[in-house]
């Protein structure tokens, strides 16, 4: 149950990712649909501004064409004086700055023409094959290839009818120095396959950016239907094979239409694509989070609980410790308090010892809990190092442990006039916690041996018991904070796991070494070394010297 | 029945201190620090009621408890510092222990459980404070 609920919050997580990407994702083809529309509707409306205004030259001119073709009347004859003057005076109205007018005959000779202008050349240019196209077909034409002064110019024709019956054609000739088709084509930044193009109201191509379709019918006929409906929109349609857009807008002007159009991958793909990326990428992105969502509070959730544990297990043997004293004490006074006038002198030294002995302890184990944390948070311990005796160290506190604990008989054996270079109360402090330690495992009446090996630059001193012993793992960790080997927790015995860190910290700040030889069953030896000084009246023994 | 009660403590003064208040409430305290002492002096001396500390060096006080079943006259109660854990209190419940009580409340608590399991009539020599 508890491995359930340490997932909830990472099951959570991954719910609240996988929604977020959802919503990210639904959000993204949503927006990425409507930028698609917004992209359309905004071709279309450029498209329709910029072909009101750009072609706006082209729908003049022909208007004008238009017009004049019914100012009449006209001879119609070549050469004849009034159709020029006609010309003339109609160029020089006209809304648009003209170059001149001209008339054509069905065949394509010229029949008369003004010009303001020098040297243009007239029906001999190729240029005017659109142009007598539209003649025979009675449509209106434009073409560019006429030039003067090598600057382009626009020529655009209307039939001239009389009676209903085209008689010849009206070209007039306009300042173009461009192709204004081109001009709007590149406004629109169409790209390699974007063409602009002007229909009349029978779907011929009377204008395009590429001349070689000038002449020919646009599309097939249900696109040109479609056309037809006098809506500006868009349409998608097939050009060999190829997807095409075309945008239009119609105009009143004589039955115009004007026509942009792309492959759909070029008019779509900007946005399309674009947005795939962006979706696909953000995808990506939420997967890569949330993997790594997901690993980081797993391993934070373990951590967490590995820590907790560790935690409430420390706690509970820390409580276990200070209760046993305080419990020892309280008993003590309360007995002490109910029948100390019926009890013996003796019986009275005897709880009062134990209120003594147990406030000790409790104020020893607080020093070493205290300590510990010191320790911990990385804080150095000060030692006075100086010359201290080994054999009279060692007698002290093995005596002070035959009283604590007469069950267990403490041996020692180590030489005289040995000495070393360290804090005499950090050595007790050493000795005592191994001693204690070495009790603590040692069955009832087990034997603990201390003892001292005298070498040459360092001195080795040993606390061997023949208790319960410790496996290899536990002889890897029996130095760190806290740590309580399987044989302390497994058969009882007390204690917060914190002596023989503290041991191992003062050896080593002492500039010794120690190490733990142990068999599971059988006991164990810690031996410590310390820098060795010959005499009292050799105070200093540098680290570098000292075998460790 | 008899008026003995088994102390199994491991600790010495705190084995000291409980056996003063129980004797001085009129009871024979005997004494064990480890399970099979306990085990030799419930087959030897027949305890009205067993006090069990549950943290010993080598067996645990609940394989005595486990033990304490060939005994079915015997009241079994627990007398831990760990009283208030819920795992003491539900380990206990399902080893069908009499009582479960914290060395660290009240010291003379242990003496009224002892006496309400005690249902000879009250002797003149059994002190209460």
């Amino acid at each position: 149950m508890r491995t359930i609920k340490r997932f909830i919050p990472l099951v959570v997580s991954i719910a609240v990712v996988v929604a977020v990407a959802l919503v990210g994702l639904l959000e993204s083809a949503h927006a990425n649909a409507r930028a698609q529309q917004i992209r359309r509707d905004d071709r279309v409306s450029e498209q329709a501004t910029l072909a009101g205004l750009t072609n706006q030259f082209i729908q003049f001119a022909l208007k004008d064409a238009y017009d004049f073709a019914s100012v009449g009347p006209l001879s119609l004859q070549p050469g004849d004086p009034k159709d020029t003057a006609l010309i003339e005076a109609y160029v020089k109205r006209s809304a648009l700055l003209s170059y001149g007018g001209a008339l054509v005959d069905l065949s394509g000779s010229p029949i008369n023409a003004f010009v303001d202008g020098p040297g243009l050349p007239v029906a001999t240019d190729p240029g005017y094959g659109p142009l007598r196209a539209a003649l025979l077909a009675g449509k209106p034409g434009i073409s560019t290839v006429m030039k003067t002064n090598g600057v382009p110019v626009l020529a655009m024709a209307v039939p001239v009818q009389r009676a209903g019956v085209a008689r010849a054609i009206y070209i007039g000739y306009f300042r173009a120095d461009r192709n204004p088709l081109e001009t709007y084509n590149e406004r629109l930044h169409y790209g390699k396959t974007g063409k602009a193009i002007l229909l009349d109201a029978t779907g011929t191509i009377i204008a395009s950016t590429h001349r070689a379709e000038v002449g020919t019918l646009f599309g097939d006929p249900a696109l040109r239907s479609r056309l037809e409906s006098g809506q500006k929109g868009f349409t998608e349609y097939q050009d060999h094979g190829v997807r095409m857009v075309a945008s239009y807008v119609p105009d009143g002007i004589g039955g115009l239409v004007s026509i942009t159009t792309q492959t759909a991958a070029e008019f779509f793909g900007p946005i399309q694509s674009g947005g795939l990326h962006v979706a696909l990428a953000l995808i990506g992105l939420l997967v890569v989070a949330a993997a790594a969502l997901f690993l980081m509070n797993h391993k934070r959730q373990m951590a967490l609980a590995e820590a907790y544990e560790y935690k409430g297990q420390l706690l509970a043997n820390t409580t276990h410790e200070l209760k046993t004293p305080l419990t020892a004490i309280r008993g003590a006074a309360v007995t002490l308090g109910m029948r100390w006038r019926t009890m013996s002198a003796e019986q009275v030294d005897q709880f009062l010892g134990i209120i003594h002995r147990r406030c000790d302890g409790l104020s020893k184990l607080i020093e070493r809990i205290l300590l510990g944390a010191r320790l911990e948070a990385g804080r150095e311990v000060t030692l006075n190092a100086v010359p201290t005796d080994v054999l009279g160290s060692l007698r002290a506190i093995t005596s002070e442990f035959k009283d604590v604990s007469p069950k267990h008989p403490v041996l020692l054996a180590a030489p005289e006039d040995v000495w070393v270079n360290a804090d005499p109360e950090a050595l007790d402090q050493i000795l005592g916690l191994l001693l204690e330690n070495a009790i603590k495992y040692s069955p009832e009446g087990g034997e603990v041996r201390v003892a001292a090996i005298d070498g040459p630059r360092s001195v080795a001193i040993s606390v061997s018991d023949h208790g319960v012993g410790m496996n290899a793992e536990d002889r890897e960790h029996i130095f760190e904070p806290y740590f309580r080997a399987s044989r302390g927790n497994a058969n009882g015995f007390g204690g917060v796991g914190l002596g023989l860190s503290i041991v191992r910290h003062l050896v080593e700040r002492s500039g010794g070494a120690i190490t733990v030889e142990s068999t599971p069953g059988q006991g164990s030896t810690f031996t410590i070394t310390l820098p060795r000084i010959v005499s009292p009246m050799e105070p200093s023994v540098s680290l570098e010297g000292a075998d460790r | 029945m008899s008026d003995r009660v088994l102390l199994l403590e491991d600790d010495d003064d705190l084995a000291t201190i409980t056996d003063a208040l129980v004797s001085g409430a009129g009871y024979e305290v005997v004494r064990a620090s480890s399970v099979e002492d306990a085990i030799a002096q419930c087959e030897s001396a027949q305890p009205m009621v067993a006090l069990v500390d549950l943290q010993l060096p080598a067996r645990s006080g609940w394989d005595f408890v486990r033990e304490a079943t060939r005994w079915p006259d015997m009241r079994v109660i627990v007398y831990t510092v760990h009283h208030d854990e819920p795992e003491t209190v539900e380990r206990a419940a399902r080893l069908k222990v009499d009582a479960v009580v914290g060395k660290s409340s009240d010291p003379m608590r242990i003496v009224d459980v002892i006496r309400s399991f005690d249902h000879r009539p009250l002797r003149n020599t059994a002190k209460t404070p």
